[in-house]
């Protein structure tokens, strides 16, 4: 017999009972009080360490239960917690939780959401990926970018030659080839610099600059291929999907203790995703070029060049790092880049031309 | 200060279950004058017994249910959560309970999922389409506030009798409709400044497009916290009694006004740090770790204003909204201290970085224990047994028409 005490849900006086579970059939007694009920047909609160149990009746009755030894005669009445309660009440199932939470964490970041990504990019209707693509254009033509300086021979000669290619894998990727010349920052810097770009509705935009930096066409087409790449796996509405992704789970976990924390998760993993595009892109230019028997050492060395110009405007920026502009705080976030490394994407390239 | 006086004199878990054994042994009522009479007349300070280790365990299994089961479970995780906090809060006694049914929160939360989610959809591939569904949140938020409002009530249980909540939902449009102003005026500043900042219009335009949507911010925040408040605390009942609240408007201006001020003086607390430290920043910036440092640091002179300030606001704010709550012979007292509540965000901060998330349950209770313990419930005249014995009958809502309504709905708020 243990005590408990007894709310009638019409008042909040306490009525003092003792309370006995006899043969599944709950008995209290009290001044004035003398209730029976079947176990069954109360509502027991989960059990917590700290807190009294709660016997809700049906007709809005309540009993609090402080003492201990109330578990003990569940039990001998075959009274069953649910699975999950018994689950958070044990310490070494609750690590198992942790643990298995972090494997779930790191696989469904791994391989989950990209699959997910890539299945639901390939079933989506075209014309939206057509109306992501026609905005990011509009949005590139008014801030970073303004019409080629490229003559029309040259852009002729460069859109024959990559229509000529064959695709690898017998693909037959839409796009449509697009030149542009940077738009020059306010400190004089290229926006955009020698740069190539793939938008989700097939559209791959070529700067002059990259076009005369590399001097070479075949470099010029071994970045086309790569672009090629990243419209064929549809890596730019992937990349949207699986950053949208990360940022509802990593919201989930910490986002309502701080959501400028929150970032910072948020955009490490999409890099990391970002790198694995720009792999696999490079692998298909490396398909590409092999299968038109085209040299593939030329897209290297540009990337050479590039890595040099790169280094060159750090340098000449270096001294006014202090004062903290936007643009120089962009320079020194390459360790966190959305590509790999240069000494790794040269090596693959030219050891792809070296098996050739 | 007072509350360390009704600390000593608030009675412990034992304590109370011994008292409780001598009280079912007297043959006598309790609603009368027992010996108890004398104890419940005195103030009773909230009691928070839950601990981070059990919370923990809890928490746990109810994430990895929840990414398990793609969501669905987070309502029933919901529901344990609540029922932990409330069972582990005591006051004279006797504890809390929450009754919430875990499925009319899930029907809650798909309605929120689904709204939030188109909004988020479209606002990437058609904006038109996002700023309809945008006016269209704005429009029911009010009449969503008050369902949930009402739901939380209605699940919310003491001595085994019912809270309601019984505002209407053109109070809370009359009420809340500064929300959804406040909203169109934050939306205002941030396309102003987007687009004067694009087009290169003259400074004296763009200082009147951004301070004056500032000026309508600022002074538009407290009066719509005060409005909530009063909304939530003066359409609230404990069975048949009333809450009262009475908290003047001007206290919410001075509580704000005094945070902009601390924003601004921390800034400049920040300024001057960043000048001292400066030539250390461009040092660390040539290593390696230039990337880690750029975080940590703006991190730190970011973080240091801003939780002072939201320590304070949290803090400020419960005391002023419970120092002037009353229900039917009964006050409340919170003694909530910034410089506590501060230690205990900054503490909490750091470990859930370092943990990378997974200290969030312990810092959970940390806090709710500080902020619970911190109030205390006053008698007025008579002592507690009577007042609540006497006034709290509720022939009406036992079962409770309120709960099992089927429009009821829960949002996160």
């Amino acid at each position: 017999m243990i005590d408990a005490i007894y709310f009638d849900g019409l008042s909040t006086r306490r009525n003092p009972v003792t309370l006995i579970i006899h043969k599944r059939v709950i008995v209290m007694r009290g001044e004035g009080i003398r209730r029976n009920a079947r176990l069954s047909q109360v509502n027991i609160s989960e059990r917590l360490e700290h807190a009294p149990r709660i016997l809700r009746f049906a007709d809005g009755a309540t009993v609090e239960i402080a003492d201990r030894r109330f578990e003990k005669m569940l039990r001998a009445n075959r009274y069953r917690e649910s699975t999950v309660v018994k689950w958070q009440q044990n310490w070494p199932f609750s690590l198992l939780a942790l643990i298995t939470l972090v494997v779930v964490l790191i696989g469904a970041y791994q391989w989950g959401l990209p699959w997910a990504a890539d299945e639901i990019a390939q079933h989506l209707p075209p014309s939206l990926e057509q109306k992501l693509g026609d905005e990011s254009l509009v949005q590139l033509d008014k801030h970073l970018m303004q019409p080629s300086n490229l003559s029309v021979e040259a852009q002729a000669r460069l859109k024959n030659s990559f229509a000529r290619m064959k695709q690898p894998h017998g693909d037959k990727t839409h796009y449509r080839l697009e030149f542009r010349s940077s738009k020059i920052g306010r400190d004089g810097r290229a926006l955009l610099g020698p740069n190539a770009l793939a938008l989700p509705n097939g559209v791959i935009v070529m700067t002059d600059e990259l076009v005369t930096l590399a001097g070479d066409d075949h470099a010029v087409l071994g970045v086309l291929s790569h672009e090629l790449g990243h419209v064929r796996h549809h890596h730019s509405t992937r990349r949207l999907l699986q950053g949208m992704g990360v940022g509802v789970v990593i919201n989930f976990l910490i986002g309502d203790v701080s959501s400028a924390l929150a970032t910072i998760p948020t955009f490490l993993l999409d890099q990391s995703y970002s790198r694995d595009f720009e792999r696999e892109s490079d692998q298909y230019a490396i398909d590409m070029m092999r299968k038109n028997g085209l040299p593939l050492s030329p897209m290297a060395e540009l990337f050479a060049m590039m890595g040099d110009e790169r280094e060159r405007r750090d340098d000449r920026v270096k001294p006014r790092r202090s004062t903290k502009s936007k643009k120089t705080r962009a320079a020194s976030m390459d360790y966190l880049s959305s590509h790999p490394s240069d000494e790794e994407r040269i090596a693959t390239l030219r050891a792809a031309d070296g098996k050739r | 200060m007072a509350d360390m006086a009704i600390e000593a004199k608030a009675p412990s878990y034992n304590e109370e279950n011994i008292r409780l054994q001598k009280q079912a042994q007297a043959p006598r009522s309790l609603a009368s004058s027992s010996p108890a009479a004398s104890e419940t007349s005195d103030p009773q300070q909230f009691e928070f017994t839950g601990t981070g280790g059990e919370y923990f365990r809890i928490w746990i299994v109810n994430v990895l249910l929840t990414i398990a089961t793609l969501g669905i479970y987070s309502a029933w995780a919901k529901a344990r959560r609540l029922q932990y906090f409330y069972r582990n809060t005591r006051v004279a006694g006797a504890i809390f309970d929450y009754r919430g049914n875990p499925k009319a929160i899930l029907k809650g939360r798909i309605l929120a999922l689904g709204l939030l989610a188109s909004y988020k959809l479209t606002f990437d591939f058609y904006k038109p389409a996002a700023i309809g569904i945008a006016l269209i949140l704005i429009v029911i938020m009010p009449w969503l506030l008050a369902r949930a409002f009402r739901f939380k009530m209605a699940n919310s249980t003491y001595r085994g009798v019912r809270f309601h909540f019984r505002g209407t939902v053109a109070q809370a449009y009359k009420m809340l409709i500064l929300f959804p102003v406040l909203f169109a005026v934050t939306g205002l500043l941030i396309w102003s400044l987007v687009t004067s900042f694009a087009n290169r219009q003259s400074i004296a335009l763009i200082l009147t497009a951004v301070i004056l949507p500032m000026i309508v911010i600022f002074t538009a925040i407290p009066l719509a916290h005060y409005l909530l408040k009063r909304y939530q605390h003066d359409n609230a009942y404990f069975g048949h009694m009333p809450f009262f609240f009475d908290a003047p408007k001007r206290e919410f201006f001075k509580t704000y006004g005094k945070a902009i001020g601390y924003m601004i003086v921390g800034s400049m607390a920040v300024g001057i740090f960043a000048a001292v430290t400066g030539k250390l920043y461009t040092l660390a910036m040539e290593t390696s770790f230039a990337w880690l440092f750029e975080i940590l640091y703006g991190l730190l002179t970011a973080y240091l204003g801003y939780l002072f300030v939201m320590a304070y606001l949290e803090g400020t704010i419960q005391n002023l909204v419970w120092n002037h709550t009353t229900i039917a012979g009964m006050r409340f007292e919170s003694a909530v201290q910034t410089k506590q509540l501060l230690a205990i965000h900054a503490s909490n901060l750091a470990l859930i970085t370092l943990t990378l998330g997974f200290y969030k349950p312990f810092a959970a209770v940390k806090r709710m224990k500080y902020r619970i313990e911190s109030v205390t419930l006053v008698p007025l005249a008579d002592d507690l047994e009577t007042i609540l014995a006497d006034q709290a009958n509720d022939h009406a809502g036992a079962i409770g028409q309120e709960a099992g309504d089927l429009f009821d709905i829960d949002i996160a708020i």
